[in-house]
């Protein structure tokens, strides 16, 4: 397959004495969604976060794109090309659609921010191909129409979708979004799942995590099971739901 | 068009400020007008870190007076000219910022505050003390002035400075160093989520602010002449943030007129005598419980009220 996004290995996470990562190891590739899934408490935010940058694991390592970013702050792992998104929606109250969308774009942009104190117009016209960048994000995540509302002004489910196309902005290689699907109504799942579809074939790897099983078995090409911070099973979907151990620890007999 | 627009009341503004000197008789509101200049400036400095950024900083005043000590002490030890220890100033005071912004960012909301008003304390207590070099509590008199003591001169000298530091404030506001000090208050740990260094841009605005005090604080002592430790104590501080509450914060209009009220109003208030401070503090009380968006922030809404049917305006 294409090459190696994201690699994990042998990464721990305690807090305390609570051990809530234990020498996870995986892999991601170019253009695939991996599913993070398991029970509540089994470490999979925990993940995310040390992945991010939050805090720094307990051991192990993770390369993103070959390079070793354990050590490095959240703001530095976006530039390399790593975004995520949050459980919960984490936005700028004040701002427009449209601001709150190109502040994503931070990283990618050529400028100096300090230059653009300046009042000269270079930055202005770099602006310009960032609106453009903007607008495609825009239409890609669905909020083309509510692009100069103010970000207060959106629903939950809005702010989620928004979230995603603000980490879109910094062209990441590998987008972590969190539970995107709390909270969201069913059409609006659906739209989420064209969306994270519509983001893989941009070549961008996905890690989801998510409590909603129909929508994790339809979306990802792999599943990754977590337990008590370990993981338990690895695979496709269908060997996922087949996996005695995922149905005793999770899934449960229904599924 | 739109632009022009913005621009008719500032340049208004400008104007009635440069006739000023004409339109007044009475030489004392001449001397609160240089006064209500050169907190202008102090009040724009205060704003970057407190309006824009969301950090509520208590040591303004002491780097006011930071800025304030450097240029007399540097001019009356080593006789060098005005102009250059005026300059000096405000570099002096960022680096004190520098040297106490990298720590106390790391902590937020009131324990910047805190953090803030403790390095005020310390100013405070160091002028007092170390008066080998500060002359202590009696303070430094016969600072040399510009222009043989002209208020006329220094007027325009402190209206040049506070229009210029103003339109300084409106190009940081305005581009992208602007738009992360807003972000960074609306939601700090989203911030660096989206690949942004926080504390780049915060340390930015708080040494700005420090110079913006710091040079404050030199005119202040080449104004009066005299500069004492208790004119930078935190009581001055807590003026400068006013100045923004009330005037209006993340405004650039606000702290011009935050300004003018903070050193006006206890003037017009003379009438009620010994209760002038007492009214003067109720007023603020009610002012920043009734107006937390300051008088800019109601004109504006009052403003997008008046013109909504007339069309959809940006801004």
């Amino acid at each position: 397959m294409a090459d190696t996004i994201l690699r994990v290995e042998q990464l721990s996470k305690s807090f305390g004495g609570v051990r809530a990562v234990r020498d996870l190891s995986f892999e991601v590739s170019a253009g695939e969604i991996l599913g993070l899934i398991g029970p509540n408490g089994s470490g999979k935010s925990t993940t995310v976060n040390v992945l991010a940058g939050v805090f720094p694991p307990t051991a192990g390592s993770i390369l993103l794109g070959g390079q070793a970013v354990e050590t490095l702050p959240e703001a530095k792992r976006v530039a390399l090309g790593l975004s995520r998104t949050f459980q919960t929606a984490k936005v700028f109250p004040e701002f427009t659609v449209r601001q709150h969308v190109a502040m994503g774009c931070h990283t990618v942009r050529q400028i100096n921010s300090f230059a653009s104190i300046l009042p000269f117009g270079a930055w202005r016209r770099e602006q310009a191909d960032i609106d453009r960048e903007v607008d495609d994000i825009l239409q890609l995540c669905g909020l083309h129409a509510v692009a100069e509302r103010v970000v207060a002004s959106l629903s939950s489910g809005q702010q989620r979708f928004l979230m995603i196309a603000t980490a879109l902005a910094a062209r990441p290689k590998i987008l972590l979004v969190d539970e995107p699907a709390a909270g969201l109504v069913e059409h609006e799942r659906q739209d989420l799942a064209e969306l994270i579809r519509g983001i893989r074939q941009r070549g961008i790897a996905v890690v989801i995590i998510e409590h909603h099983m129909a929508l994790i078995m339809a979306l990802c090409d792999r599943i990754v099971v977590l337990n008590f911070g370990a993981k338990i099973a690895e695979g496709t979907p269908a060997e996922i739901r087949a996996n005695p151990a995922v149905i005793d620890a999770y899934l449960g007999e229904a599924a | 068009m739109n632009k022009s627009l913005h621009l008719l009341p500032w340049l208004l503004g400008l104007a009635v400020l440069a006739m000023l000197p004409q339109l007044i008789t009475v030489k004392y509101y001449l001397h609160l007008s240089i006064l209500a200049l050169i907190w202008v400036i102090v009040a724009q400095g205060q704003n970057l870190i407190q309006g824009f950024t969301g950090y509520v900083s208590i040591v303004q005043a002491g780097f006011m007076g930071i800025g304030a000590y450097a240029s007399t002490l540097i001019g009356l030890n080593f006789q060098w000219p005005l102009w250059l220890t005026m300059m000096l100033a405000p570099l002096i005071t960022a680096l004190f910022a520098l040297a106490t912004g990298y720590p106390s960012l790391r902590v937020k909301g009131h324990y910047f505050a805190i953090v803030t008003l403790a390095f005020n304390l310390i100013i405070v207590i160091v002028l007092v003390n170390y008066s080998e070099l500060t002359k202590g509590e009696a303070g430094i008199s016969n600072i040399p002035k510009p222009w043989g003591g002209s208020r006329e001169a220094f007027y325009y000298l402190a209206l040049a400075l506070a229009a210029s530091l103003t339109l300084l404030a409106a190009l940081i506001a305005r581009s992208r160093v602007g738009e992360i000090l807003l972000a960074i208050r609306q939601n700090e740990d989203f911030v660096a989520a989206i690949g942004i260094s926080a504390w780049k841009y915060k340390l930015f605005a708080f040494v700005i602010s420090a110079m913006y005090a710091g040079l404050g604080g030199a005119l202040y002592a080449h104004f009066q002449g005299f500069i004492n430790p208790e004119i930078f104590g935190v009581a001055q501080s807590l003026d400068a943030i006013l100045a923004v509450i009330l005037g209006g914060s993340g405004t650039i209009a606000g702290p011009v007129i935050g300004a003018f009220l903070v050193v006006f109003l206890p003037e017009i208030l003379r009438f009620a005598d010994s209760f002038r401070l007492i009214l003067y503090g109720l007023i603020l009380v009610l002012a920043t419980i009734f107006m937390p968006i300051g008088i800019v922030g109601i004109a504006k809404s009052a403003f997008a009220r008046m013109t909504r049917r007339g069309g959809q305006h940006g801004g």
